[in-house]
């Protein structure tokens, strides 16, 4: 395994916020790449040098197995679903998304780039959206949905056509 | 002292390591392993979970510092992570001199 492979490894399993991946990374880096220096001076050749240099820092997995999980993650994506829920409630027109995509503008104006995925984890929830006035005047509903990778859709069910914005 | 044991022991050696003093981790372990006369042999990466769980205790701060032209994470201890230290020296010595006088009756 060479240094880049094991930060590949490293970055695999750090289950962290993306400031403290990049920080554990670099430090990580730094110690890796001196380890190697002193295993040079030692007498070792670059290949072997590198090796024991990660021997000596241990394994990846092992490494990342302490660093607690990032709580951030739940809490924005609980953010972000409570921003569309007020977007969609009160109104946000004026932005268009395609339809087919079960992506409302609400959605649109949280990312500003029109897709759909916030951000990326394993954890999912969802939100219910009790009643909301339809464009033809009728009650209807909205439900909000946060799934895998925090992909966030809205789905409208109103009793006649979907809702042009 | 096998590993386990020295794990457990680890947040008190590397306060006591950056007393009056700024390392970044690979310093720190060179340090660590010159102040034991060799005897204490970890997993080099192992300490970084632990910097980490300081700082956020507020025992350590850190900050990035160039030289040599490298970046490296340099962490000191804070004024809370002084009187954590003297706390944590005082309880190991109460513990070791508990242990000799066991050790030494039997």
């Amino acid at each position: 395994m060479t240094i880049d492979e094991y930060l590949a490894e490293l970055r695999r399993h750090l289950k962290v916020g993306p400031l403290a991946r990049r920080r554990i990374l670099r430090e990580i880096e730094t110690h890796l790449v001196e380890a190697t220096a002193q295993e040079l001076t030692a007498g070792h050749p670059a290949e072997q040098a590198e090796r024991r240099a990660i021997e000596r820092v241990g394994s990846p997995v092992d490494l990342a197995a302490p660093f607690p999980r990032a709580r951030w993650v739940p809490v924005l994506a609980s953010v972000a679903v409570a921003a569309a829920t007020a977007a969609i409630l009160f109104g946000a027109g004026g932005v268009s998304a395609p339809p087919a995509s079960g992506i409302t503008p609400a959605v649109a104006v949280l990312t500003g780039d029109g897709s759909d995925s916030l951000y990326s984890t394993g954890e999912s929830a969802s939100l219910s959206v009790a009643l909301i006035r339809c464009p033809d005047g009728k009650l209807g509903s909205r439900t909000i949905t946060v799934g895998l990778l925090y992909r966030v859709t809205i789905r409208t069910d109103c009793p006649t056509a979907v809702p042009h914005w | 002292m096998s590993r386990e044991e020295l794990k457990g022991h680890l947040d008190l050696l590397l306060l006591a390591t950056l007393r009056d003093r700024q390392l970044h981790g690979y310093a720190l372990i060179e340090e660590l392993k010159r102040g034991s006369d060799g005897a204490f042999e970890l997993p080099e990466g192992t300490i970084y979970p632990a910097l980490h769980r300081l700082e956020r205790a507020g025992l350590l701060s850190s900050r990035w510092s160039s030289e040599s032209g490298r970046r490296r994470r340099v962490y000191q201890l804070t004024r809370k992570g002084v009187g954590a230290l003297d706390e944590r020296r005082q309880a190991w010595r109460q513990f070791a001199k508990g242990v000799d006088l066991v050790v030494q009756e039997a």
